[in-house]
């Protein structure tokens, strides 16, 4: 950051191919939009790029405070208009071997990111940093700026409401095999 | 770690023992060696992960997403070096060329007005017309204004 500040190109490109696809990832996890994560993710490293100079070493790792950014304008900013769709070609047509359990396991897919946007922002975001994203209680509370017990009240409400939109699901899952054996 | 203890940190954190806060793991696993209560706890928890983990993994960026935010910061004008270049530059933008031309004009009035007064009346002549003030009435007839 320090370098960035001076105006280093060649260090910003070097951060941008370190933190881009966990900010991208986050992003497209929070607003069920490629597109839109994509879009997030720019205005986030101008950000980067227009603060350098104000970087301030050891108060923040710098992806933790990357992720605030994003949650920031995924969350706070005037994006969120619609529910995003679901992804393109997720019922394709498919004959080759093995195509009906991919098009069962994709109509399921379906399900849990509509499940998943469903849910409040804040809510989504918590669960897309512990359980996707796969940062300690600290670090995700610091990126959603709350207290890790806020964090957790968020990480209840955000799976409680899961299990509940998912409960049929679940149950057909149950009964055809753990899908955890696929993941 | 009591039952209940255990049943907020997995209801919050999920099955897996790793997504588990740090400080908790050993005593939690330690509950769920001895108590049929956390494991069934932890089995339904399992439930709910194992509909998450079907949700497809969003792709990295492509080679253009990285170059075109590359490409996006500002060139050669950064913002500088250190916060007070930074600050230097925010003062300095603050007065534009028309702004300095006017702060110039106001300080060369105000030397000929007390220049003026202290020499007397060598470019008023009484009828209190600044333009008179600074280039006397015969000026401005010359100028043919």
């Amino acid at each position: 950051m320090r370098r960035i500040g001076r105006s280093d190109g060649a260090a910003y490109a070097e951060l941008v191919r370190r933190h881009l696809d966990r900010g991208l990832a986050l992003a497209q996890r929070v607003t069920g939009s490629r597109v839109e994560a994509e879009d997030i993710m720019q205005e986030a490293f101008l950000r980067v790029w227009a603060t350098a100079t104000r970087w301030q070493p050891g108060r923040a790792r710098f992806s933790t405070w990357l992720f605030r950014v994003v949650l920031n304008l995924c969350i706070d900013g005037k994006r969120r208009k619609k529910p995003a769709p679901l992804p393109e070609n997720f019922e394709a047509i498919d004959d080759t071997p093995g195509a009906e359990q991919r098009v069962i396991d994709n109509q399921r897919a379906g399900i849990v990111l509509l499940a998943l946007q469903a849910l409040p922002p804040r809510q989504r975001a918590a669960i897309a940093l512990c359980y996707y994203q796969g940062l300690s209680n600290l670090e995700a509370a610091a990126a959603l700026s709350v207290t890790v017990k806020a964090l957790e009240s968020l990480l209840i409400r955000g799976r409680r409401k899961l299990r509940r939109s998912l409960g049929s699901l679940q149950e057909e899952l149950l009964h055809t095999g753990n899908p955890g054996d696929r993941s | 770690m009591k039952i209940n203890e255990f049943r907020r940190m997995i209801s919050a954190y999920g099955a897996t023992a790793e997504r588990w806060p740090i400080e908790l793991r050993a005593p939690a696993l330690a509950l769920l060696a001895r108590s049929d209560s956390a494991r069934r706890l932890r089995a339904e928890a399992a439930g709910l992960d194992g509909n998450l983990d079907l949700a497809p993994a969003p792709g990295p960026a492509g080679g253009s997403l990285i170059g075109a935010i590359a490409a996006l910061r500002p060139p050669a004008d950064h913002p500088g070096t250190t916060a007070a270049a930074m600050d230097r530059e925010s003062l300095l933008g603050w007065f534009h060329w028309p702004q300095l031309a006017a702060l110039a004009m106001a300080g060369v009035l105000g030397f000929v007005v007390g220049w003026a007064q202290l020499e007397g009346t060598i470019f008023y002549d009484g009828t209190g017309d600044v333009t008179n003030l600074v280039f006397g009435a015969e000026s401005i007839d010359e100028l043919s204004l």
